[in-house]
């Protein structure tokens, strides 16, 4: 009957069609994800379509690195791919609970669906079920911050809770260290470029370590000192090439060679200058972003500077931040130069390779964590696994309150959802009912992944809570209920995020009745 | 080659259309019908998003990017229309959304059942002209009503309560209903700030809306002052500034680039060396303009030089670069500054103030603003939008301007009416006691112009989950029988009828607009009766 009004490539998808089809997407991609959550989870290889050989394999255990892989074509399922980064982004982890419990939540909405409840009868009832479990997390959530001793050991959990579900687990102990000394040095920065992380094939994992001072993956110049102690930095943003004349438009015409010659002296008189006013600043370590020549290059070598050409941005940035000067461009006014010092500029060998290494700096803030592995792609998701650890626990920092982790908290705010049900009127109950079990079905994929009887384990946990034992957790290697008090720990912000979003995708995806896809633009060639 | 053609006098044919075969046409009744069942396709689409339990259709965009909106001109614009009735609806919700900001979904709504209705009495061999006339005549009857029934709400500006009524009616149907209040408030807030009451307009250019993923909706607030998607130029200039003089730039710090190309030619080594201090001695006179007129902050719409960079820091003035134009103008609009185009016009009374700037460090990404706070005017303000994924930020955005241009409607014209569906039975009444007292046969096109307004409330119950044809005639009779027209649909289920009670307001010039643009599209499409399409040229 209906008359054409989209161009005919277009598609529509209405009412419960739409409805079935997001949701099918959400869980689809709930359960994907799903047996990669929790200690005893599992890894997923990747094998990108366009890359080819090792650049295209990636075996990682990260929600977030899976989820922005696969191309995906669901419209739901995009909405959970981009909370799942969002999370990434603002937490640094939890990426994989988040779509799991988006995905439980809509799990349970079909079923509410297929009763014939409104979905805005649904919302409302998870609107009401999500503000009560916040009120519950936020109940529970508890900071040692005062206590210092206290505080590193619960930032130590955090970060072994993290890291126990990546490849890391093995040596989880070693890393929460490094991790939590490598983020108590940024001294309450969330800036997490400012710790650096080398990775480099070969030895074995446990062979990582913390670097104390700060490594420049850069080679210094031939012919330059490999040692200087009590060193002088200067970390430079300029040219070292030729110095190009910027004013617009301008040219160079000679007429015959002996003025080409002389235009050349003054040229290299004009780097020389300029290598002479950096020297004068009596520095003995030049590191400067951009290339620098051979020429200038020995005319440091010749003046005992150590000068380390090419470090990148970040390289540049970090080094300025750890030993405390700024990065200079100009040099005419050396009182207005501030330089950054160190105890001793050295060359190291790590593996094969040849690198920088700045002991003793000023104002330590950057370091570096140094990765040792046996194949890159370990490599890679030891790094993921780094920085997701590190990225929660500087959030901790910002936000210092934590709570307790397997499955602990989830079944804490299901049990307040569901004595808060008790007393709502009308159909939003039976959502916030249904809002209860998505949040138990958390501890149950834990149990299950650990190839445990959930069904046992959880009923003996939820047991555990209405018995007032409000820290019990799950202890996933013994398959026990067991107070969590101290085990297993994680942030009160990652919690909450995972919550929030989690149950906004939710609403967002069940508030829709119809799916109008354009036609695909044609791509030409 | 077929034509339509036919012959003269002489018997020679002329063509009148050529290459019928590559044309497809519809005439008379056929086309109009063809034209109605086009339209009603399209309302049919939006109707179910009308109303504070309507809900939100997923866009797909030719190129695969999602859009999730309950915003009947952003459903109906991205939903790339081939059909030309189809593409008149969309201009219908567009204009509706420029005029008055929102309305849009009701818009479509009633368009698409004025044209129900239409086909019924076409049916009945009236034609189409006549149909117009009716509906023109009905419009008439509905809009005069309307003022009628219209109530004054009485603000100002410390007792903001009833505008802020009106917001939440607004946002009563997007997702943003979690955080009613506080975004009705926000809406309500960012009008008030840059409203100029005395001459009862609201310039949008000063509100500006900043998205950021993360956080929650909760999170979301207005800043009273500008927020500049940028960092500071040079990582280790200082992120806090208070009391700040901002030299507000349009001109690079970089060396002069002259727009006539002009050709420089180096020829001797002298040259060459006063071209090096030349390029020197600008850098530092740019430097020390901007620190002799006073400023301690630099906001530059273009980049800077590696060496300018340093020398900003070397001489302790934080700089931002690469600030964007609309940026530029609301920081210099906030500031009380002057946007200076060259350095040799920089003075101390040209420059900036504010009172803080801060830069602010959001997740783990290392994503910076920078918020520039207690501006030395209060008029430009910038509305934050925080939440959990992408989609939701965007549709927050949307929302909240859609609350805000209802806000703006009711600076404009502080009066309204109710909502609810209140005020459309309350104009069915009306247009239907008026069209008995009408001779002709416009009289039936009054009747149906009663019955589409009808619409509306039914579409309100439905998409609430009542039985839509009880609920109406229940209201319908209760308006009558209490005779107070302020009785809606009750979608909400809060056992209160009575729209006053439940604070449900929309503004008068918007339902104005809406009955006026719906009939006025209707009549236009009724009008056409022939259509030829030529099929797709490429063949």
């Amino acid at each position: 009957m209906a008359t054409q009004i989209f161009n005919e490539n277009a598609t529509q998808e209405r009412a419960e069609n739409a409805r079935l089809s997001n949701i099918i997407g959400a869980i689809a991609v709930g359960d994907l994800v799903k047996s990669t959550l929790g200690p005893k989870g599992m890894d997923k290889i990747l094998q990108s379509s366009t890359a080819r050989g090792d650049d295209g394999l990636v075996v990682t255990n990260d929600g977030a690195t899976i989820l922005k892989m696969i191309p995906l074509d669901n419209a739901a399922a995009k909405v959970l791919v981009n909370i799942s980064k969002v999370q990434d982004d603002e937490v640094g982890d939890g990426t994989t609970s988040v779509c799991v419990l988006a995905a439980e939540i809509l799990r349970q909405a079909e079923q509410l669906l297929d009763q014939r409840i409104h979905p805005q009868t649904i919302i409302d009832g998870f609107r009401l079920a999500t503000g009560k479990a916040r009120e519950a997390l936020e109940n529970a959530a508890v900071s040692h911050k005062d206590d210092e001793a206290q505080w590193r050991e619960d930032l130590l959990s955090i970060a072994r809770t993290t890291l126990s579900s990546k490849v890391l687990a093995a040596d989880k102990h070693k890393f929460a260290e490094v991790c939590v000394d490598a983020v108590l040095r940024l001294k309450g920065s969330t800036n997490l470029d400012r710790i650096q992380i080398i990775k480099k094939a070969g030895g074995k994992v446990s062979d990582s370590y913390l670097s104390d001072g700060f490594i420049l993956n850069k080679k210094i110049g031939v012919n330059q000192p490999r040692l200087i102690k009590g060193a002088k930095i200067l970390v430079a943003n300029t040219p070292m090439d030729t110095d190009k004349v910027k004013v617009f438009g301008a040219k160079i015409k000679v007429s015959d060679t002996a003025q080409l010659a002389e235009l050349e002296r003054a040229e290299r008189e004009k780097m020389r200058a300029k290598v002479q006013k950096i020297a004068a600043l009596g520095i003995n370590v030049f590191v400067n972003r951009q290339l620098i020549y051979n020429w200038p290059e020995q005319l440091f070598a010749d003046a005992g500077i150590m000068a380390i050409e090419h470090a990148d941005f970040d390289g540049v940035e970090r080094l300025a931040l750890v030993t405390g000067g700024e990065i200079a461009s100009s040099f005419d006014n050396p009182e207005l130069i501030a330089l950054g010092g160190c105890d001793s500029v050295e060359e190291i060998i790590i593996g094969e390779d040849r690198m920088v290494k700045f002991n003793g700096a000023a104002a330590g803030q950057a370091c570096t964590i140094v990765l040792r592995g046996g194949t890159n792609q370990m490599l890679d998701e030891a790094e993921r696994s780094i920085h997701d650890a590190i990225a929660v626990l500087s959030q901790t920092i910002a936000e210092p309150r934590i709570v307790y982790g397997g499955g602990c908290s989830e079944m804490l705010m299901s049990k307040a959802v569901d004595e808060a049900a008790k007393l709502v009127p009308g159909k939003k109950s039976i959502a916030m009912e249904a809002f209860a079990r998505a949040l138990r079905q958390m501890p149950t994929i834990l149990a299950d992944n650990a190839g445990l009887d959930s069904a046992d384990l959880v009923a003996r946990l939820r047991a555990a809570h209405y018995d007032g034992k409000s820290t019990s957790g799950l202890d996933l290697f013994n398959g026990d209920v067991i107070d969590v008090t101290g085990k297993v720990t994680e942030s009160f912000k990652l919690k909450r995020q995972v919550l929030l979003s989690a149950s906004e995708a939710a609403e967002m995806i069940l508030r829709v009745d119809d799916i109008i896809r354009c036609a695909p633009r044609q791509r030409r060639g | 080659m077929s034509a339509i053609y036919t012959t003269d006098e002489y018997g020679r044919p002329f063509i009148i259309v050529r290459e019928q075969d590559k044309k497809s046409r519809k005439t008379g009744i056929e086309a109009t019908k063809a034209h109605i069942m086009a339209a009603k396709t399209v309302s049919n689409i939006v109707r179910t998003s009308l109303g504070p339990r309507g809900l939100d259709k997923i866009l797909i965009s030719p190129d695969g990017d999602i859009t999730i909106s309950n915003d009947g001109a952003t459903i109906m614009s991205q939903m790339a229309i081939e059909n030309q009735i189809g593409k008149l609806l969309v201009e219908l919700s567009k204009s509706q959304d420029e005029e008055i900001g929102d309305g849009t979904t009701g818009i479509v709504v009633l368009a698409g059942a004025l044209l129900e209705q239409a086909e019924e009495l076409l049916d009945r061999g009236i034609h189409p002209i006549r149909i117009s006339d009716g509906f023109e005549r009905a419009c008439k009857i509905a809009v005069a009503h309307l003022d009628k029934v219209s109530d004054v709400i009485p603000w100002s500006k410390d007792d903001t309560s009833d505008l802020f009524k009106c917001a939440k009616t607004s946002l009563g149907s997007k997702i943003v209903n979690k955080c009613h209040d506080q975004f009705a408030q926000m809406a309500v807030d960012a009008i008030l700030a840059v409203a100029d009451l005395e001459r009862k307009d609201v310039d949008f250019e000063l509100i500006k809306m900043e998205g950021k993923v993360g956080g929650e909706m909760a999170d979301s607030a207005l800043v009273k002052g500008v927020i500049i998607d940028k960092d500071f130029s040079h990582p280790q200039m200082p992120k806090d500034i208070k009391d700040a003089k901002i030299a507000i730039l349009t001109c690079p710090f970089e060396p002069p680039k002259p727009k006539t190309k002009p050709k420089l030619e180096i020829t001797t080594v002298k040259e060459f060396e006063e071209l090096q201090k030349y390029e020197r001695d600008t850098f530092e006179n740019m430097i020390k303009q901007v620190k002799d007129c006073g400023a301690n902050v630099v906001a530059c719409q273009w980049g800077f030089d590696d060496e300018a960079n340093s020398l900003l820091l070397q001489h302790k003035l934080p700089a931002i670069r690469w600030v964007g134009g609309p940026e530029i103008e609301l920081l210099a609009i906030a500031t009380n500054g002057r946007i200076v185009p060259r350095f040799e016009d920089l003075s101390a009374e040209k420059l900036g103030a504010a009172g803080t700037i801060r830069e602010v460090t959001f997740g783990t990404t290392n994503e910076t603003m920078i918020v520039v706070e207690d501006c030395a005017n209060s008029k430009a303000v910038t509305v934050f939008v925080r939440g959990g994924n992408k989609m939701i930020v965007d549709e927050a955005k949307r929302s909240l301007h859609d609350a805000m241009c209802v806000v703006r409607n009711l600076i404009v014209d502080n009066r309204v009416v109710y909502g609810g569906a209140a005020a459309e039975i309350s104009c069915s009444i009306a247009v239907d006691k008026e069209a008995d007292q009408v001779s002709t046969i416009e009289q039936y096109a009054m009747r149906s112009f009663a019955r589409a307004l009808d619409a509306i409330p039914m579409t309100l119950a439905e998409n609430s989950g009542l039985p839509p044809i009880e609920t109406l005639s229940f209201v319908k009779s209760e308006q009558i029988k209490q005779g107070i027209t302020s009785l809606g649909v009750d979608c909400m289920d809060t056992g209160i009828n009575n729209m006053k009670e439940q604070f449900v307001f929309d503004p008068l010039i918007s339902k104005r607009q809406q009955y006026l643009l719906a009939t006025q599209l209707v009549k236009m499409i009724l009008k056409i009766d022939d259509v030829i399409v030529h099929k797709s040229d490429d063949q």
